[in-house]
């Protein structure tokens, strides 16, 4: 393990609350979302057993009846963190369990409320531009709202944690076109608006990074380009959380991060933190891939160990 | 007719009217007449970011008889996203001097708090807008809201609980330090459109698409009747105009705008920047929200301190859909 690796572990060891999970911040109240990074930064590391024991049994606790997970232990409502449940579960090998299959068919009844049929005919009838296909829908942050690209890259990877059911299979495709089709001009991907009023917005690094590991075991003919996209910003970004998210999507394509990296930073993120661990190079990344499959083909400078 | 462009489809999912505005002429009927005191708002000039802003901001504050004695303060700025290229955020060299006012006026605690729409580093946001090396102690003061602990608020629009930040519940005063912007939705984004970034990201994402849905100008309205002890400062110096509030044209206006009935204050922007408040549908929701106002959009209810606004009125530009609130 990497001295830094060794030290972001201990401060997450240092910051687990009583009830087993973890805040954004150490001494704030637990939320699944630095809690499932921590677990997955975690699993496997030497003296880990207990914490990690405690984690899941947090988690669980959160289930809630309708099989969805709510972000943190006062909000009343399943979101989009769901998928970072699944994902964990699934880390833990529990995937044959009721929690798990309760949480995938509540993440395949989750929809983005766009591709409605109301708002498909007025589409069609030329009432309607909605700068989207609204023959394509992915996941939203919560239910009643639109679709976006971060929720549906964790739910992309969470459902590839599922049986190869054909309903899964086939909203993984839907899933997986819909980011393709809300990729900017500039080759990567922002929360899921490529323009707006006919202007064309940029691409942010860490959702180029969340849509990359969405991606991940996926194919596409403009694959090898979005992660070189993604190379280029991780080499540019300062952002610890990006910087995080992006060396993490580039492993899981197979491409070795820049060197250059910002550090995870002095203001005590856990979540920045837990992902710098699970992105390391002795991390637990491959945690977040779906099933095995081959690296896709990248600019040859650009593979694991041809940095500049 | 205008043809529905995707910030309907995403507001309005299955229905692709825009619900909960269609009562505003009846709720904009409603309040003419309303026996409420004048509310102070001061236009104050500044013609750059490097004149002294503190003696403005301060000038602005007294002039609105605010006391912030003994208060918990916290200062929220609008740091939507960031492009050098244009304006979007608050300038850093404001929020520095509302800092140093606050606390020169007594403040028990002068914080800084903001959730981004659309980004999921906030810190890294605040070090692009030159927060962290222009503010000082700022790392220490600042709170990320979208990552912020919170709690449940009852009867919010038709939500039965809604979550919301406890640094922004439990601050005895939060002062909108707000950029004085054309909206592309809205029309306006002034000191109330501000309290957006109060929401939390880690319950509502990021955009924090739950507040479109329930209606822009509602949210607007429901979250300033959530926190109503505020007070509203506006960057008004260099603004934005046109496909705000991230891809207009830097404006410069040359002025700030103070008051802590928040209606009135976006009322007097909306005069300095050539747009008719009573045609703003947030204002109009606000003003005669039953059965108490949030504030006053009349002129006559509004007690002008330092300019007028007609003697520094500068139009922004509108885009197309908004054309018909200019003044």
């Amino acid at each position: 393990m990497s001295p830094t690796s060794a030290s972001v572990r201990e401060l997450l060891f240092r910051a687990q609350n009583s009830d087993g999970g973890w805040g954004y911040f150490p001494g704030k109240e637990s939320w699944l979302e630095p809690t499932a990074y921590a677990w997955l930064a975690l699993s496997g590391a030497s003296g880990s057993t207990a914490a990690s024991d405690r984690a899941l049994t947090l988690i669980a606790g959160w289930q809630r009846p309708d099989g969805g997970w709510s972000p943190n232990g006062r909000v009343k409502e399943s979101t989009w963190v769901t998928s970072l449940a699944l994902i964990v579960l699934a880390a833990a090998r529990r995937t044959a369990g009721a929690p798990f299959q309760r949480g995938v068919e509540w993440l395949m009844g989750a929809k983005g409320v766009e591709g409605s049929w109301l708002n498909r005919a007025a589409a069609r009838l030329g009432l309607l531009d909605p700068g989207r296909d609204l023959s394509l829908t992915g996941w939203p942050w919560l239910a009643g709202t639109s679709s976006w690209i971060e929720p549906t890259a964790h739910a992309l990877a969470a459902l590839r944690k599922a049986s190869g059911r054909a309903d899964i299979v086939a909203r993984i495709g839907e899933g997986t076109a819909q980011i393709w089709s809300l990729r900017c001009v500039d080759g990567g991907w922002n929360y899921g608006a490529p323009n707006a009023l006919h202007v064309n917005l940029p691409s942010y690094p860490e959702t180029t990074a969340l849509a990359l590991a969405g991606l991940a075991g996926s194919s596409h003919p403009k694959l090898a380009d979005a992660v070189e996209r993604a190379r280029g910003l991780a080499a540019q970004t300062r952002s610890p959380m990006a910087s995080a998210w992006l060396a993490l999507a580039l492993r899981l394509h197979g491409v070795e991060p820049p060197a250059s990296l910002a550090a995870p930073g002095e203001e005590g993120d856990i979540l920045v933190n837990a992902l710098h661990a699970l992105a390391a190079s002795d991390g637990n990344w491959h945690l977040l891939g779906g099933s095995p499959s081959a690296p896709v083909p990248v600019a040859p400078h650009a593979r694991a160990g041809g940095g500049r | 007719m205008r043809k529905l462009q995707r910030r309907d489809l995403l507001i309005a999912g299955g229905a692709l009217s825009a619900a909960g505005v269609a009562s505003w002429d009846n709720l904009r009927g409603r309040m003419a007449g309303r026996g409420m005191a004048r509310s102070p708002v001061a236009v104050i000039k500044a013609a750059s970011y490097n004149v002294d802003l503190v003696s403005r901001i301060r000038s602005g504050v007294e002039a609105c008889r605010l006391d912030v004695r003994g208060k918990s303060v916290l200062l929220k700025p609008n740091l939507v996203e960031f492009d050098a290229a244009t304006s979007i955020n608050t300038n850093v060299a404001v929020v520095a001097a509302a800092l140093e006012v606050f606390q020169s006026m007594g403040a028990a605690a002068v914080k800084i708090a903001e959730g981004p729409g659309h980004r999921r580093d906030t810190w890294d946001v605040a070090r692009m807008a030159g927060y962290r090396t222009g503010i000082e102690g700022f790392d220490a003061r600042f709170t990320d809201l979208n990552r912020d602990d919170v709690s449940a608020v009852p009867r919010f629009a038709d939500e039965g609980e809604f979550y919301l930040p406890n640094t922004a519940l439990r601050a005895d005063l939060i002062v909108s330090v707000a950029k004085m912007k054309t909206h592309h939705w809205a029309g306006a984004t002034l000191s109330m459109k501000n309290f957006f970034g109060l929401v939390p990201g880690a319950v509502y994402g990021w955009p924090k698409n739950k507040l479109h849905h329930i209606g822009i100008e509602r949210s607007i309205v429901e979250l300033n009747r959530v926190f109503r002890r505020t007070f509203g400062i506006v960057d008004g110096i260099v603004g934005m105009e046109g496909n705000g509030p991230i891809q207009g044209t830097p404006k410069a206006a040359g002025v700030l705008v103070m008051g802590a009935d928040l209606v009135a204050v976006d009322a007097t922007c909306c005069r300095t920047m050539g747009i008719d408040p009573e045609k703003v549908k947030y204002l109009g929701l606000a003003a005669g929200l039953d059965p108490r106002p949030l504030g006053h959009i009349d002129a006559e209810r509004i007690q002008q301190r330092g300019e007028r606004p007609e003697s520094v009125r500068t139009d922004f530009a509108l885009v197309e859909s908004f054309r018909h609130l200019r003044l």
